[in-house]
């Protein structure tokens, strides 16, 4: 943290002349008309090219007076640029700084006022407002200590116990991490029919598949590799890609995030929507800080069924990868990687 | 019963408020007392260098995810700041920038990769802030 707030400021001086006040203003067009004076009162006429460029140097020369004049005025001491000094050692004391803030925030309007006045008996109310609000958490944390308690076993009466069984009898539904595709699209039966609503042409579409069967398909799932029997295949086009991931530090908590990829299908506001996603394109040693993944626009989402071979059923998703520059490394200007859209596919 | 401050150190202090007192915050401090001023910097900055246009395009182009509220706006349009929306151009501020500072001319190159790191830096701390 110290590191980054040190650079920060050093480089913050990039932005002074930005900062400037009315006052230096003011002093800044006072110096520029007082040179302009002077140099009326000194120079007599003189001929047009010459005076135009003695114009020019004119400006130079006021445009480096007036920077001098903002290095000098302007600065950067107002408060909060000295309290994020504070910041990383007050963290190291005590931890997490939202937590910790005393500011009365938006929620006092509800969570911690209005609910506390509801549930108060309007007598001498501000006292159990307040204690209301430290209850809550108060009982929600015991409640998990008591809960921790019980799966490891430790001797609670008997009253705990039944108390305990009756808040949390309900059971958490079981989590389904796989990716889940959604969203049926009814005007399309088989591939020739995909490929005129779609962006992409038949030869690629049949290029791509069977690739991808070759590489990636068990022997006995894979799909026959001509394009007659390919074309009388049955296909489902959908529009939504539903991907677990889990969440922050969570263990089995999954959120789920929706790829969106209507085609060329407007999307409830007037525009298509086909959404980016990460994909694992390699081992994670490559593409240095992309680790193996590439960011990819999704083009489309379909389902393809083998009735012949026991109903395989393949799910398939065509992306459109993005390019690394310089092959992931960070950039040299601003430490960032960049990437490009391919021309090919 | 337990309301009411306990005494402490400020308390006692002439011409001292302890309820004036600066805590450490993230709206006030970071959101509102920097991310602000960093932003008309910024403003004036791509002004200066002809690169508004650029920014506005990328503010708006942004697709939407969980947890991310999608500006509908261009960035000069935008009138009132809400913490939520500071919050989330914390997050992609950087990205806009490097795409609108792209192609820096000759003069430029220097300018732009210092306000770059500029605002890097201070992006960066605010995410460490706030964990």
């Amino acid at each position: 943290m110290e590191e980054y707030l040190d650079q920060f400021h050093r480089m913050k001086d990039i932005f002074l002349e930005f900062r400037v006040t009315k006052r230096t203003q003011v002093k800044v067009d006072k110096q520029r008309k007082e040179i302009r004076h002077q140099r009326a009162l000194m120079r007599e006429r003189v001929a047009t090219s010459q005076w135009r460029r003695m114009r020019d140097d004119d400006r130079d020369e006021e445009d480096e007076l007036r920077m001098d004049m903002i290095q000098g005025e302007s600065h950067f001491n107002f408060i909060e640029m000295h309290l994020l000094s504070h910041f990383c050692d007050h963290r190291r004391q005590i931890g997490n700084i939202p937590i910790y803030s005393t500011e009365i925030g938006d929620l006092a309007h509800k969570t911690q006022i209005k609910e506390g006045c509801c549930q108060s008996n309007k007598n001498d109310a501000a006292r159990q407002i307040v204690h209301s609000y430290g209850r809550q958490p108060a009982i929600r944390m015991r409640l998990l200590n008591l809960e921790s308690l019980k799966t490891r076993s430790a001797d609670l009466s008997p009253d705990v116990l039944t108390h305990l069984d009756r808040t949390t009898s309900w059971v958490l539904p079981p989590v389904i991490c796989r990716r889940i595709l959604k969203g049926r699209r009814g005007d399309v039966s088989n591939i020739v029919d995909f490929s005129q609503i779609s962006a992409v042409s038949l030869e690629i579409k049949y290029r791509e598949l069977i690739r991808y069967c070759r590489h990636n398909l068990p022997i006995d799932h894979v799909l026959p590799e001509d394009h007659a029997t390919l074309r009388s295949l049955p296909i489902e086009l959908l529009t939504q890609l539903e991907v677990p991931v889990l969440t922050f530090q969570g263990a089995d908590v999954y959120d789920i995030h929706r790829g969106r990829s209507t085609g060329t299908l407007h999307f409830r506001n007037p525009g298509r929507r086909n959404d980016w996603v990460w994909v694992q394109a390699g081992t994670e040693e490559m593409y240095c800080a992309l680790r193996g993944r590439l960011p990819a626009k999704l083009v489309d989402l379909w389902k393809i069924r083998d009735p012949r071979s026991e109903d395989t059923v393949c799910r398939v998703t065509g992306v459109k990868l993005l390019t690394p520059v310089n092959s992931g490394r960070l950039s040299d200007l601003h430490g960032l990687v960049t990437v490009q859209m391919r021309e090919d596919t | 019963m337990n309301l009411g401050i306990s005494q402490n150190i400020f308390h006692g202090l002439d011409r001292v408020s302890a309820s004036d007192l600066y805590k450490p915050d993230i709206l006030h401090t970071i959101y509102l007392g920097l991310f602000k001023p960093m932003m008309d910097w910024i403003e004036a900055f791509l002004k200066t260098h002809w690169r508004q246009q650029v920014f506005d395009e990328v503010w708006k182009a942004l697709p939407p995810y969980p947890g991310f509220l999608v500006p509908n706006k261009a960035y000069r349009e935008v009138m009132q700041w809400q913490g939520k929306v500071m919050r989330n151009l914390g997050r992609c501020i950087l990205g806009f920038l490097a795409v609108a500072l792209r192609h820096p001319g000759g003069a430029q190159a220097i300018p732009f990769k210092r306000a770059l790191r500029c605002v890097r830096a201070l992006f960066d701390f605010n995410m460490m802030a706030q964990y």
